[in-house]
């Protein structure tokens, strides 16, 4: 059988979108994030997992705060106060990773070995 | 009602007045040091805000009573359930160990790195001694995460400004990606618990959750228990990359080598304080909870994170010739003790009120562990300013003979460190191991299921406190290694006379802190005492409670 027919039969698609989507969408970009982390080697794209892992948490903020009326609108302030954060700790970053380069003319975190033991 | 909530809201900022402070001479740092390059005004200028910040501290503790003592009840929890920070004597407590640890650093400081950078350098140390105060007040689940940001993003920036090297820049970028990464999995532990619990307010979650004894219940709880042990590991896990406990503490040696030696020091103390803040706060350790409020799990949990921590701390500590990373593997094994603290404070509920319980000794600890840590970089660091830079263990030898004070000196830390009487450490760890041992001393009277229970746990905590006098022992071993060698062995080259620079004086702050702590334990105990014990309306609610509060 078709997907779509499959779909449209069982009203797949019409199906309300609800909390239990966002949450599995935080944790998703979660997961991403950490498996980001743990196989990029370009310093930039170690940063873009750790970016994915904080969105999740904001997903998860706004939408708890979204779907249940008995909750106040604290997740989207933290929601705000998470965006603002991350860009200064991008800021940081890119002072960091730019003089990693002047010193190891790459930005492979791989070129960090010079501190074992 | 309204008003209470009006008060508890805008009644806050007058509080913060020593972070205020703290913060906005900061930027005047930032802002000054692209006009003006010394280190030796710019050194001043932090010194002052630090003072002033203690002057505002003081009239605030005159102006203010702390939440403990406040005589309306009502318009207490009004505050506790709405204010992002609190005023506690636990805050106060944090806020004056912030701007101690302020003024060690920029003490310390005061000749590293390059001249130009010397304004934006005490920027970020006055920026973290605020974080400090800051996370000891924090009553919510944003301003504490924020506070601990206000720490993490300056020490990103202590780390990269003062060493252009290799190893040095190799150990800011590793330092960074770890403790965002950190941030993330707090964060998102944050998420669950805010989703379970319908507020980011500290003192409501804890209500929510079942744990606090003393409050009212605010909002309905989902049945979503699962999530709460979720966010537990979580947050345990975030927490644990500050506080360096095994399986979170790999970067340590690497930072701690990479970059300076005043840099190393700061990061042996400053994130391991705010995470364990962040820890009892969270979990409820601090007041009229148990330190269960996510689960029963939690002393296991600990239990087993110290044991493991201190043992491979210790362990690898063996094998290190370079002094930083001995001392970085001596701060993960110190985590480990510090640890056994909160595994057994839940155990205490059935021992004496003069007992001192298992946070307090955790906060006692850190405090020791600060002095001496900090003195010890301090001394490496003094000896370091004349010109050769003393990084591993044959650098020490023979110290005794050429500088017998700074070897003195050196000695009482590491002696400190081992824990031998008469010093901080030996208090600390005293107190650390006497209540893993009195849980097994404390058994209930009653029926012959609960008797059976307890004793197994005694023996549980029993082992416990072996472990930490074995994994003592190790320790024992390394250090006194350190005192040999600078004692028993001929030096070949001896390093040159040291210079009297600012970093002495931090240096001999922190000697007479770890003497005077390890004498008189009773300066420090009583106000920790004071700042962690439950109210005494919470003890009588907890009294009454207290069965209920075990089965779960």
């Amino acid at each position: 059988m078709n997907f779509f027919l499959f779909a449209a039969e069982t009203n797949l698609l019409q199906t309300d979108i609800t909390l239990h989507h966002y949450l599995l969408l935080g944790a998703i970009l979660f997961v991403c994030g950490i498996v980001c982390m743990a196989t990029k080697r370009n310093a930039i794209g170690v940063l873009m997992g750790v970016e994915l892992v904080l969105n999740g948490a904001t997903v998860n903020f706004v939408s708890f705060a979204h779907f249940n009326p008995t909750f106040d609108i604290e997740g989207q302030i933290f929601a705000l106060f998470v965006i603002v954060m991350a860009a200064a700790e991008a800021a940081i970053a890119l002072a960091i990773v730019l003089n990693f380069y002047n010193n190891h003319f790459t930005v492979d975190v791989d070129a960090a070995e010079e501190l074992k033991g | 009602m309204q008003d209470n909530l009006a008060i508890a809201l805008m009644g806050f900022p007058s509080q913060l007045l020593p972070e205020i402070i703290l913060g906005l001479a900061a930027c005047v740092l930032f802002l000054g040091a692209t006009w003006k390059v010394s280190r030796h005004v710019w050194g001043t200028v932090a010194l002052a805000a630090l003072v002033l910040a203690g002057l505002a501290m003081w009239s605030v503790h005159h102006s203010h009573t702390p939440i403990e003592n406040e005589p309306k009840a009502e318009f207490a929890d009004t505050i506790r359930f709405s204010a992002p920070v609190l005023y506690t004597k636990f805050g106060v407590l944090f806020k004056l160990i912030g701007l101690i640890t302020g003024v060690l650093l920029v003490l310390l400081g005061w000749d590293e790195g390059g001249e130009e950078h010397a304004g934006e350098y005490h920027a970020c140390l006055l920026l973290i001694a605020a974080g400090i105060g800051l996370t000891g007040a924090a009553n919510d689940l944003i301003t504490l995460f924020l506070a601990l940001e206000l720490i993490s993003i300056p020490t990103y920036i202590v780390l990269y400004l003062p060493r252009i090297t290799a190893p040095a820049q190799e150990a800011a970028m590793k330092y960074f990606l770890l403790s965002v990464f950190s941030s993330g999995l707090l964060l998102f532990g944050f998420s669950y618990l805010y989703g379970v619990t319908g507020t980011t307010n500290i003192s409501g979650i804890l209500d929510s959750l079942g744990a606090s004894q003393g409050g009212i219940a605010t909002r309905a709880v989902p049945t979503w228990r699962g999530l709460v042990l979720v966010s537990l590991v979580m947050i345990v896990a975030g927490l644990g990359f500050r506080i360096t406990a095994v399986p979170f503490h790999f970067y340590a040696p690497d930072v701690y080598q990479g970059t300076t030696t005043v840099s190393a020091g700061m990061l042996a103390f400053v994130p391991k304080i705010v995470g364990f803040a962040a820890l009892l706060k969270l979990l409820g350790f601090v007041g009229d909870s148990n330190g269960q409020a996510m689960g029963s799990q939690a002393p296991i949990l600990f239990w087993i994170m110290a044991a493991v921590t201190m043992t491979l701390g210790n362990i690898l500590a063996l094998w290190q010739t370079n002094i930083k990373r001995l001392l970085a593997y001596s701060s993960i094994a110190h985590a480990g003790y510090m640890l056994i603290g909160l595994a057994v404070a839940p155990r205490m509920t059935g021992t004496s009120a003069d007992a001192v319980n298992g946070v307090e000794a955790v906060v006692f600890y850190l405090a020791a562990y600060g002095a001496m840590t900090l003195g010890s970089f301090a001394v490496l660091h003094v000896l370091s300013q004349s010109g050769k830079t003393v990084e591993n263990e044959d650098d020490l030898v023979g110290l005794g003979k050429t500088h017998p004070v700074m070897a003195l000196v050196m000695v009482l830390f590491l002696f400190s460190l081992i824990g031998m009487p008469l010093t901080a450490g030996f208090v600390g760890k005293f107190l650390l191991f006497f209540d893993a041992m009195s849980v097994f001393s404390s058994i209930p009277e009653g029926n012959a299921e609960a008797v059976r229970q307890a004793t197994e746990q005694g023996r549980l905590y029993g082992l416990l406190a072996l472990i930490g006098a074995v994994n003592a022992a190790i320790g024992a071993w390394y250090y006194l290694r350190l005192a040999s060698a600078m004692y028993l062995r001929e030096a070949i080259m001896p390093l040159p006379a040291v210079k009297t620079t600012p970093a002495v004086f931090a240096m001999v702050v922190c000697a007479v802190l770890t003497l005077v702590l390890g004498m008189f334990p009773s300066t420090l105990l009583s106000p920790i005492r004071e700042a962690i014990r439950p109210t005494i309306a919470g003890q009588a609610k907890i009294a009454a409670d207290g069965p209920k509060v075990a089965q779960r």
